[in-house]
Protein backbone atom coordinates (compact mmCIF):
# COMPACT_ATOMS: atom_id res chain seq x y z
CA UNK A 1 0.00 0.00 0.00
CA UNK A 2 3.20 1.77 0.54
CA UNK A 3 2.32 3.84 3.70
CA UNK A 4 5.61 4.44 5.44
CA UNK A 5 5.00 3.98 9.08
CA UNK A 6 7.83 5.48 12.13
CA UNK A 7 8.94 3.30 14.85
CA UNK A 8 7.23 4.92 17.23
CA UNK A 9 3.97 4.23 14.96
CA UNK A 10 4.93 0.39 14.74
CA UNK A 11 5.31 0.04 18.59
CA UNK A 12 2.01 1.72 18.90
CA UNK A 13 0.85 -0.78 16.06
CA UNK A 14 2.31 -3.52 17.46
CA UNK A 15 0.40 -2.84 21.11
CA UNK A 16 -2.95 -2.10 19.49
CA UNK A 17 -2.23 -5.20 18.06
CA UNK A 18 -1.15 -7.41 20.88
CA UNK A 19 -4.46 -5.91 22.81
CA UNK A 20 -7.27 -6.46 20.23
CA UNK A 21 -5.33 -9.37 18.26
CA UNK A 22 -6.87 -12.16 20.19
CA UNK A 23 -10.53 -11.17 18.88
CA UNK A 24 -9.79 -10.42 15.66
CA UNK A 25 -8.66 -13.89 15.32
CA UNK A 26 -11.57 -14.79 17.24
CA UNK A 27 -13.60 -12.88 14.98
CA UNK A 28 -11.62 -14.63 11.53
CA UNK A 29 -11.69 -18.08 12.71
CA UNK A 30 -15.62 -18.20 12.40
CA UNK A 31 -17.45 -19.40 9.20
CA UNK A 32 -20.41 -17.77 10.37
CA UNK A 33 -22.19 -20.53 8.13
CA UNK A 34 -26.77 -20.21 8.54
CA UNK A 35 -26.65 -16.94 9.21
CA UNK A 36 -28.94 -14.91 6.83
CA UNK A 37 -27.98 -12.58 5.38
CA UNK A 38 -30.31 -9.29 6.69
CA UNK A 39 -31.81 -7.52 3.82
CA UNK A 40 -32.45 -4.00 3.24
CA UNK A 41 -31.06 -3.30 6.70
CA UNK A 42 -32.35 -0.61 8.40
CA UNK A 43 -30.77 -0.05 12.19
CA UNK A 44 -33.43 2.40 12.89
CA UNK A 45 -35.99 -0.97 13.12
CA UNK A 46 -35.27 -4.65 13.99
CA UNK A 47 -34.55 -6.97 11.23
CA UNK A 48 -36.87 -8.52 9.01
CA UNK A 49 -37.78 -11.88 9.28
CA UNK A 50 -34.89 -14.32 7.62
CA UNK A 51 -37.82 -15.66 5.46
CA UNK A 52 -38.55 -12.06 4.20
CA UNK A 53 -37.75 -10.92 0.98
CA UNK B 1 -29.59 27.77 44.88
CA UNK B 2 -28.04 29.33 41.92
CA UNK B 3 -30.57 28.92 38.65
CA UNK B 4 -27.37 27.53 37.60
CA UNK B 5 -27.31 25.06 39.98
CA UNK B 6 -31.09 23.78 38.93
CA UNK B 7 -32.30 21.26 36.31
CA UNK B 8 -32.41 21.90 32.86
CA UNK B 9 -36.18 21.43 33.23
CA UNK B 10 -36.12 24.14 36.40
CA UNK B 11 -34.17 26.46 34.48
CA UNK B 12 -36.68 26.60 31.21
CA UNK B 13 -39.43 26.67 33.72
CA UNK B 14 -38.49 29.80 35.71
CA UNK B 15 -37.31 31.69 32.74
CA UNK B 16 -40.38 30.68 30.80
CA UNK B 17 -42.57 31.87 34.29
CA UNK B 18 -40.67 35.20 34.13
CA UNK B 19 -39.26 34.58 37.45
CA UNK B 20 -35.71 34.40 35.53
CA UNK B 21 -34.28 36.83 33.13
CA UNK B 22 -32.13 35.03 30.09
CA UNK B 23 -30.19 37.51 29.79
CA UNK B 24 -28.80 37.82 33.70
CA UNK B 25 -29.00 33.48 33.18
CA UNK B 26 -26.75 33.82 29.77
CA UNK B 27 -24.48 35.80 31.37
CA UNK B 28 -24.21 33.95 34.53
CA UNK B 29 -23.20 31.13 32.69
CA UNK B 30 -20.50 32.54 30.61
CA UNK B 31 -18.80 33.64 34.23
CA UNK B 32 -19.36 30.33 35.77
CA UNK B 33 -17.28 28.21 32.60
CA UNK B 34 -14.72 31.21 33.26
CA UNK B 35 -14.61 30.19 36.80
CA UNK B 36 -14.86 26.55 36.62
CA UNK B 37 -13.75 25.38 33.04
CA UNK B 38 -9.89 25.88 33.94
CA UNK B 39 -10.68 22.82 36.44
CA UNK B 40 -12.00 20.63 33.87
CA UNK B 41 -11.31 21.73 30.61
CA UNK B 42 -14.47 20.91 29.54
CA UNK B 43 -15.41 23.95 27.14
CA UNK B 44 -12.71 24.61 24.43
CA UNK B 45 -14.64 27.53 23.05
CA UNK B 46 -17.38 30.35 23.69
CA UNK B 47 -18.63 32.85 21.40
CA UNK B 48 -20.05 35.68 24.07
CA UNK B 49 -21.77 37.34 21.11
CA UNK B 50 -22.58 34.70 19.24
CA UNK B 51 -24.78 32.81 22.43
CA UNK B 52 -26.26 36.54 22.87
CA UNK B 53 -27.27 36.82 19.34
CA UNK B 54 -28.98 33.20 19.65
CA UNK B 55 -30.89 34.71 23.10
CA UNK B 56 -32.27 37.48 21.15
CA UNK B 57 -33.77 35.87 18.28
CA UNK B 58 -34.83 32.71 20.63
CA UNK B 59 -37.92 31.43 19.80
CA UNK B 60 -40.11 30.90 23.20
CA UNK B 61 -39.32 27.09 22.64
CA UNK B 62 -39.29 24.53 25.08
CA UNK B 63 -35.74 25.75 26.36
CA UNK B 64 -36.07 29.19 26.06
CA UNK B 65 -33.01 31.18 27.22
CA UNK B 66 -31.71 27.88 28.79
CA UNK B 67 -27.57 27.80 28.20
CA UNK B 68 -26.80 24.61 26.73
CA UNK B 69 -23.05 23.23 25.07
CA UNK B 70 -22.59 21.19 22.29
CA UNK B 71 -19.83 18.59 21.43
CA UNK B 72 -17.08 19.53 19.32
CA UNK B 73 -18.73 17.15 16.55
CA UNK B 74 -21.19 19.19 14.28
CA UNK B 75 -20.96 22.58 12.45
CA UNK B 76 -22.29 26.17 13.85
CA UNK B 77 -23.13 29.10 11.26
CA UNK B 78 -20.24 30.65 13.33
CA UNK B 79 -17.79 27.84 13.57
CA UNK B 80 -16.88 24.53 12.04
CA UNK B 81 -15.92 21.78 14.12
CA UNK B 82 -12.85 20.06 15.34
CA UNK B 83 -13.30 16.72 16.24
CA UNK B 84 -10.81 17.04 19.21
CA UNK B 85 -8.19 17.38 16.42
CA UNK B 86 -5.53 19.37 15.42
CA UNK B 87 -5.88 18.50 11.70
CA UNK B 88 -8.88 17.00 9.56
CA UNK B 89 -8.09 13.80 7.60
CA UNK B 90 -10.05 14.70 3.87
CA UNK B 91 -12.34 17.76 3.22
CA UNK B 92 -12.07 20.38 5.40
CA UNK B 93 -14.98 21.00 7.44
CA UNK B 94 -17.28 24.18 7.03
CA UNK B 95 -19.60 26.39 9.29
CA UNK B 96 -23.18 25.84 8.99
CA UNK B 97 -26.36 24.74 10.24
CA UNK B 98 -25.93 21.24 11.92
CA UNK B 99 -29.27 19.55 12.74
CA UNK B 100 -28.36 19.68 16.66
CA UNK B 101 -27.85 23.46 16.10
CA UNK B 102 -31.22 23.84 14.42
CA UNK B 103 -33.12 21.60 17.11
CA UNK B 104 -31.23 23.70 19.83
CA UNK B 105 -31.41 27.32 17.91
CA UNK B 106 -35.87 26.69 17.31
CA UNK B 107 -36.23 25.00 20.88
CA UNK B 108 -35.01 28.67 21.98
CA UNK B 109 -32.00 27.48 23.74
CA UNK B 110 -28.94 29.14 24.15
CA UNK B 111 -25.37 27.69 22.85
CA UNK B 112 -22.84 28.98 25.57
CA UNK B 113 -20.08 26.72 24.48
CA UNK B 114 -18.12 23.98 22.14
CA UNK B 115 -17.53 21.41 24.82
CA UNK B 116 -14.13 18.82 24.16
CA UNK B 117 -14.13 15.64 23.02
CA UNK B 118 -11.11 12.52 22.50
CA UNK B 119 -9.44 13.30 19.12
CA UNK B 120 -11.22 12.23 16.19
CA UNK B 121 -14.07 10.50 18.18
CA UNK B 122 -12.24 7.73 18.75
CA UNK B 123 -11.23 7.27 22.26
CA UNK B 124 -13.89 6.34 25.54
CA UNK B 125 -11.56 8.51 28.15
CA UNK B 126 -11.35 11.59 26.43
CA UNK B 127 -7.55 12.07 27.69
CA UNK B 128 -6.48 13.24 24.12
CA UNK B 129 -7.65 16.24 22.69
CA UNK B 130 -6.22 18.80 20.44
CA UNK B 131 -7.51 20.99 23.64
CA UNK B 132 -5.86 18.76 26.15
CA UNK B 133 -7.95 16.76 28.22
CA UNK B 134 -11.25 17.27 29.47
CA UNK B 135 -10.71 16.43 33.53
CA UNK B 136 -13.52 14.65 35.72
CA UNK B 137 -15.26 16.90 38.19
CA UNK B 138 -15.58 14.08 40.62
CA UNK B 139 -11.71 13.64 40.46
CA UNK B 140 -9.34 15.81 38.01
CA UNK B 141 -7.09 13.40 37.57
CA UNK B 142 -9.26 11.11 36.56
CA UNK B 143 -10.87 10.88 32.77
CA UNK B 144 -14.47 12.03 32.27
CA UNK B 145 -14.71 9.32 30.06
CA UNK B 146 -15.32 10.16 25.80
CA UNK B 147 -15.58 10.33 23.17
CA UNK B 148 -18.46 13.27 24.70
CA UNK B 149 -15.62 14.00 27.42
CA UNK B 150 -16.38 17.94 27.36
CA UNK B 151 -20.15 17.49 27.27
CA UNK B 152 -20.12 15.08 30.69
CA UNK B 153 -17.69 17.64 32.38
CA UNK B 154 -19.71 20.80 31.67
CA UNK B 155 -22.68 19.18 32.92
CA UNK B 156 -21.33 17.33 36.03
CA UNK B 157 -19.39 20.81 36.99
CA UNK B 158 -22.68 22.40 36.43
CA UNK B 159 -21.92 24.75 33.68
CA UNK B 160 -24.84 24.13 31.98
CA UNK B 161 -27.35 21.61 33.11
CA UNK B 162 -27.45 20.10 29.46
CA UNK B 163 -25.27 19.14 26.71
CA UNK B 164 -25.54 17.17 23.48
CA UNK B 165 -23.11 14.51 22.68
CA UNK B 166 -22.58 11.70 20.09
CA UNK B 167 -22.98 8.01 21.09
CA UNK B 168 -21.06 5.60 17.89
CA UNK B 169 -19.46 3.19 20.35
CA UNK B 170 -20.80 4.27 23.37
CA UNK B 171 -19.42 7.71 23.31
CA UNK B 172 -22.21 9.21 25.38
CA UNK B 173 -22.72 6.14 28.11
CA UNK B 174 -19.06 6.06 28.90
CA UNK B 175 -18.82 9.83 30.39
CA UNK B 176 -22.36 9.61 31.56
CA UNK B 177 -21.07 6.61 33.67
CA UNK B 178 -17.91 8.45 34.62
CA UNK B 179 -19.19 11.67 35.67
CA UNK B 180 -22.00 10.36 37.40
CA UNK B 181 -25.14 11.78 35.16
CA UNK B 182 -27.76 10.04 32.88
CA UNK B 183 -27.14 10.02 29.06
CA UNK B 184 -29.15 8.98 26.31
CA UNK B 185 -27.83 6.75 23.13
CA UNK B 186 -31.60 7.08 20.98
CA UNK B 187 -32.75 4.71 18.88
CA UNK B 188 -30.80 5.08 15.20
CA UNK B 189 -32.04 7.79 13.40
CA UNK B 190 -34.25 8.45 15.91
CA UNK B 191 -32.47 12.21 16.55
CA UNK B 192 -31.07 15.06 14.06
CA UNK B 193 -27.69 13.78 12.69
CA UNK B 194 -27.75 16.17 10.07
CA UNK B 195 -24.67 18.61 8.65
CA UNK B 196 -22.40 15.53 11.24
CA UNK B 197 -19.19 14.92 9.02
CA UNK B 198 -20.06 10.99 8.74
CA UNK B 199 -23.53 11.27 6.89
CA UNK B 200 -23.22 7.60 5.80
CA UNK B 201 -22.68 6.54 9.92
CA UNK B 202 -24.99 3.21 10.85
CA UNK B 203 -24.11 3.65 14.50
CA UNK B 204 -23.54 7.40 15.63
CA UNK B 205 -26.64 9.07 17.04
CA UNK B 206 -26.99 12.71 19.05
CA UNK B 207 -28.10 12.18 22.20
CA UNK B 208 -28.63 14.43 25.35
CA UNK B 209 -26.21 14.34 28.53
CA UNK B 210 -27.69 15.47 31.66
CA UNK B 211 -27.86 15.10 35.86
CA UNK B 212 -31.19 13.08 35.72
CA UNK B 213 -33.23 11.09 33.45
CA UNK B 214 -36.73 14.36 33.22
CA UNK B 215 -33.67 16.42 31.92
CA UNK B 216 -32.35 13.88 29.38
CA UNK B 217 -36.55 14.01 28.19
CA UNK B 218 -36.40 17.28 27.61
CA UNK B 219 -33.22 17.66 25.59
CA UNK B 220 -34.01 14.57 24.00
CA UNK B 221 -37.07 15.38 22.90
CA UNK B 222 -35.38 18.60 21.00
CA UNK B 223 -32.84 16.69 19.49
CA UNK B 224 -35.77 14.23 18.24
CA UNK B 225 -37.96 17.02 17.50
CA UNK B 226 -40.93 15.29 19.35
CA UNK B 227 -42.43 15.43 23.22
CA UNK B 228 -41.18 12.04 24.73
CA UNK B 229 -43.94 11.10 26.21
CA UNK B 230 -45.14 8.18 28.39
CA UNK B 231 -43.13 5.27 28.28
CA UNK B 232 -45.23 3.04 30.90
CA UNK B 233 -42.30 1.12 32.76
CA UNK B 234 -44.31 -1.25 35.27
CA UNK B 235 -44.79 -4.89 35.36
CA UNK B 236 -41.61 -4.76 33.14
CA UNK B 237 -39.48 -8.10 32.24
CA UNK B 238 -36.17 -7.18 33.05
CA UNK B 239 -33.55 -9.29 31.11
CA UNK B 240 -29.96 -9.84 33.06
CA UNK B 241 -27.34 -11.43 30.59
CA UNK B 242 -25.19 -13.85 33.09
CA UNK B 243 -21.37 -14.09 32.29
CA UNK B 244 -18.82 -11.71 31.57
CA UNK B 245 -21.23 -8.30 31.29
CA UNK B 246 -21.43 -8.47 35.06
CA UNK B 247 -18.99 -10.98 36.58
CA UNK B 248 -15.79 -9.37 34.74
CA UNK B 249 -16.61 -5.84 36.70
CA UNK B 250 -15.40 -4.52 39.73
CA UNK B 251 -16.73 -5.72 42.90
CA UNK B 252 -18.48 -1.99 43.69
CA UNK B 253 -19.47 -2.10 40.26
CA UNK B 254 -21.36 -5.18 40.29
CA UNK B 255 -22.79 -4.45 43.88
CA UNK B 256 -24.17 -1.20 42.82
CA UNK B 257 -25.90 -2.39 39.72
CA UNK B 258 -26.92 -5.64 40.93
CA UNK B 259 -29.26 -3.53 44.15
CA UNK B 260 -30.51 -1.08 41.35
CA UNK B 261 -31.68 -4.21 39.35
CA UNK B 262 -33.13 -5.21 42.47
CA UNK B 263 -34.13 -2.00 43.74
CA UNK B 264 -36.35 -1.04 39.59
CA UNK B 265 -37.47 -4.84 39.89
CA UNK B 266 -39.68 -3.67 43.54
CA UNK B 267 -40.71 -0.56 42.29
CA UNK B 268 -41.84 -1.50 39.42
CA UNK B 269 -43.38 -4.75 39.68
CA UNK B 270 -41.00 -6.01 37.36
CA UNK B 271 -39.57 -9.39 37.35
CA UNK B 272 -36.16 -10.70 36.82
CA UNK B 273 -34.30 -13.30 34.41
CA UNK B 274 -31.60 -14.50 33.17
CA UNK B 275 -31.14 -14.11 29.03
CA UNK B 276 -28.63 -14.37 26.54
CA UNK B 277 -27.75 -12.73 23.40
CA UNK B 278 -26.20 -14.57 20.12
CA UNK B 279 -22.91 -13.52 19.32
CA UNK B 280 -22.25 -11.09 22.26
CA UNK B 281 -18.66 -12.83 22.66
CA UNK B 282 -17.93 -11.34 19.04
CA UNK B 283 -19.48 -7.46 20.23
CA UNK B 284 -16.46 -5.93 21.57
CA UNK B 285 -14.43 -6.44 17.97
CA UNK B 286 -17.49 -6.16 15.67
CA UNK B 287 -18.47 -3.25 17.57
CA UNK B 288 -15.07 -1.38 17.23
CA UNK B 289 -14.47 -2.69 13.27
CA UNK B 290 -17.97 -0.97 12.12
CA UNK B 291 -17.59 2.05 14.62
CA UNK B 292 -13.85 2.80 13.60
CA UNK B 293 -13.55 2.23 9.81
CA UNK B 294 -16.79 3.77 8.81
CA UNK B 295 -14.87 6.96 8.13
CA UNK B 296 -11.92 5.36 6.27
CA UNK B 297 -13.71 6.30 2.71
CA UNK B 298 -11.83 9.57 2.96
CA UNK B 299 -8.66 8.03 4.38
CA UNK B 300 -5.57 7.98 1.83
CA UNK B 301 -2.07 6.77 2.45
CA UNK B 302 -1.19 10.56 1.68
CA UNK B 303 -3.37 11.72 4.19
CA UNK B 304 -2.24 10.20 6.71
CA UNK B 305 1.54 10.40 6.36
CA UNK B 306 0.90 14.48 6.08
CA UNK B 307 -0.35 14.28 9.60
CA UNK B 308 1.75 16.41 11.40
CA UNK B 309 3.25 15.48 15.03
CA UNK B 310 -0.15 17.84 16.68
CA UNK B 311 -1.94 14.98 15.79
CA UNK B 312 -1.20 12.57 18.68
CA UNK B 313 1.21 9.31 18.05
CA UNK B 314 -2.01 7.26 19.09
CA UNK B 315 -4.37 8.79 16.29
CA UNK B 316 -1.11 8.67 13.38
CA UNK B 317 -0.55 4.70 14.40
CA UNK B 318 -4.24 3.80 14.85
CA UNK B 319 -4.82 5.35 11.31
CA UNK B 320 -2.45 2.84 9.92
CA UNK B 321 -3.38 -0.17 11.95
CA UNK B 322 -7.18 0.24 10.37
CA UNK B 323 -5.91 0.76 6.85
CA UNK B 324 -4.43 -2.77 7.00
CA UNK B 325 -7.11 -4.50 8.87
CA UNK B 326 -8.38 -7.19 6.38
CA UNK B 327 -11.95 -7.04 4.39
CA UNK B 328 -13.02 -9.74 5.68
CA UNK B 329 -12.77 -8.89 9.34
CA UNK B 330 -15.11 -6.32 8.13
CA UNK B 331 -17.76 -8.47 6.55
CA UNK B 332 -17.39 -11.02 9.35
CA UNK B 333 -18.15 -8.14 11.77
CA UNK B 334 -20.78 -7.24 9.78
CA UNK B 335 -22.61 -10.97 10.04
CA UNK B 336 -22.27 -10.41 13.90
CA UNK B 337 -24.47 -7.49 13.62
CA UNK B 338 -27.04 -9.09 11.82
CA UNK B 339 -26.43 -11.96 14.33
CA UNK B 340 -27.19 -9.86 16.98
CA UNK B 341 -29.48 -7.65 15.56
CA UNK B 342 -31.78 -11.12 15.01
CA UNK B 343 -31.00 -12.59 18.53
CA UNK B 344 -32.30 -8.74 20.41
CA UNK B 345 -35.42 -8.73 18.37
CA UNK B 346 -36.29 -12.63 19.33
CA UNK B 347 -35.53 -11.11 23.08
CA UNK B 348 -37.42 -7.76 23.09
CA UNK B 349 -40.29 -9.84 22.07
CA UNK B 350 -40.99 -11.51 25.72
CA UNK B 351 -38.27 -9.03 27.73
CA UNK B 352 -38.71 -5.36 27.95
CA UNK B 353 -35.07 -4.05 29.04
CA UNK B 354 -31.76 -5.32 29.18
CA UNK B 355 -29.46 -4.53 32.28
CA UNK B 356 -25.67 -4.61 32.99
CA UNK B 357 -22.97 -1.85 34.39
CA UNK B 358 -22.48 0.72 31.74
CA UNK B 359 -18.90 0.04 32.23
CA UNK B 360 -16.91 -2.22 34.14
CA UNK B 361 -14.51 -0.38 36.79
CA UNK B 362 -15.13 3.85 37.11
CA UNK B 363 -13.37 6.62 36.02
CA UNK B 364 -9.45 5.79 35.29
CA UNK B 365 -6.77 8.04 35.97
CA UNK B 366 -5.65 10.06 32.68
CA UNK B 367 -2.31 9.21 32.91
CA UNK B 368 -3.43 5.99 32.78
CA UNK B 369 -6.43 5.18 31.60
CA UNK B 370 -6.58 1.06 32.34
CA UNK B 371 -8.51 -0.29 34.20
CA UNK B 372 -8.62 -3.61 36.87
CA UNK B 373 -11.18 -6.41 36.58
CA UNK B 374 -11.62 -9.72 37.67
CA UNK B 375 -9.85 -11.15 34.57
CA UNK B 376 -6.82 -8.67 34.20
CA UNK B 377 -5.58 -5.13 33.95
CA UNK B 378 -6.57 -3.49 30.24
CA UNK B 379 -6.77 -0.50 29.00
CA UNK B 380 -10.45 1.59 29.28
CA UNK B 381 -10.53 1.68 25.73
CA UNK B 382 -10.47 -2.25 24.88
CA UNK B 383 -12.81 -2.99 27.78
CA UNK B 384 -15.62 0.07 27.45
CA UNK B 385 -16.99 -1.41 23.83
CA UNK B 386 -17.57 -4.71 25.31
CA UNK B 387 -20.23 -3.12 27.46
CA UNK B 388 -21.60 -0.48 25.33
CA UNK B 389 -21.04 -1.39 21.72
CA UNK B 390 -24.17 -3.61 21.24
CA UNK B 391 -26.56 -1.13 21.44
CA UNK B 392 -24.88 0.91 18.07
CA UNK B 393 -24.35 -2.35 16.33
CA UNK B 394 -27.97 -3.16 16.96
CA UNK B 395 -29.31 0.15 16.60
CA UNK B 396 -31.38 -0.54 19.81
CA UNK B 397 -31.58 2.65 22.73
CA UNK B 398 -29.69 2.67 25.85
CA UNK B 399 -29.43 4.34 28.66
CA UNK B 400 -26.98 4.63 31.48
CA UNK B 401 -27.78 6.40 34.98
CA UNK B 402 -25.91 6.91 38.25
CA UNK B 403 -26.39 3.85 40.62
CA UNK B 404 -23.97 4.29 43.40
CA UNK B 405 -20.19 4.99 44.44
CA UNK B 406 -17.46 3.17 44.34
CA UNK B 407 -15.30 3.23 47.32
CA UNK B 408 -12.92 5.85 45.96
CA UNK B 409 -15.61 8.06 45.95
CA UNK B 410 -16.72 7.80 42.04
CA UNK B 411 -19.73 7.32 40.10
CA UNK B 412 -20.81 3.61 39.33
CA UNK B 413 -23.70 3.69 36.47
CA UNK B 414 -25.96 0.99 35.34
CA UNK B 415 -27.18 0.37 32.09
CA UNK B 416 -30.72 -0.65 30.45
CA UNK B 417 -31.06 -1.31 26.74
CA UNK B 418 -34.15 -1.56 25.19
CA UNK B 419 -36.11 -2.34 21.79
CA UNK B 420 -36.13 -0.15 18.54
CA UNK B 421 -38.40 3.06 19.25
CA UNK B 422 -38.77 2.42 23.20
CA UNK B 423 -36.70 5.56 24.15
CA UNK B 424 -38.94 6.55 26.06
CA UNK B 425 -39.48 3.29 28.33
CA UNK B 426 -35.58 3.76 28.99
CA UNK B 427 -36.20 7.25 29.90
CA UNK B 428 -39.31 6.27 32.75
CA UNK B 429 -37.30 3.28 34.24
CA UNK B 430 -34.61 5.43 35.07
CA UNK B 431 -37.09 7.66 36.67
CA UNK B 432 -38.39 5.16 38.64
CA UNK B 433 -35.25 4.08 39.83
CA UNK B 434 -34.04 7.65 40.71
CA UNK B 435 -37.62 7.75 42.91
CA UNK B 436 -37.17 4.42 44.47
CA UNK B 437 -33.54 6.07 45.27
CA UNK B 438 -34.84 9.36 46.93
CA UNK B 439 -32.36 10.79 43.26
CA UNK B 440 -29.49 10.06 45.63
CA UNK B 441 -27.13 9.28 42.88
CA UNK B 442 -28.57 11.68 40.66
CA UNK B 443 -28.28 14.62 42.95
CA UNK B 444 -24.90 13.68 44.44
CA UNK B 445 -22.42 16.72 44.06
CA UNK B 446 -18.30 16.05 42.14
CA UNK B 447 -16.18 17.20 44.32
CA UNK B 448 -15.48 20.38 42.38
CA UNK B 449 -18.71 21.55 43.10
CA UNK B 450 -19.40 20.82 46.81
CA UNK B 451 -16.11 22.38 47.10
Amino acid sequence: MGLEASQEEIAVIEVVDAVYGPNLRALMAEGFDGIPHELGDDMSRPPRGATER
Amino acid sequence: MELLDRSLRDQAAAIAAGEADPEEVLEAALRRIEERDPAVNAIVEIFPEESRAMLAEAPRGPLYGVPVAIKDEWPLPWRAERLGAAQHIGPAPERGESGPYRALRDAGAVIVGVANMHEYGSGSTGHISVFGPARNPWDNERSPGGSSSGPAAAVAARMVAGAVGADGVGSIRYPAAYCGLTGLKPTFGRSVMQGHHLPQTTTIVSGPLCRDAADCRLLGGVLFGEVLGDGGASEMRIGIVPGELWDDTQPAVREACGRAVETLREATGSEVEDVNVDGREHVLIASVLIGQTEDLAHVTPQRVEALGNDVSLIARALLRYRMLIPAVAIAKAQQVRTLVRRSLAELFEHVDVLAWPTVAAPAPRLDDPSVELPSGVYPADYVNPRQAGIANLAGVPAISLPVGLSPEGLPVALQLIAAWGRDELLLDAAEKLEQATDRRWVDAMPSLVSA
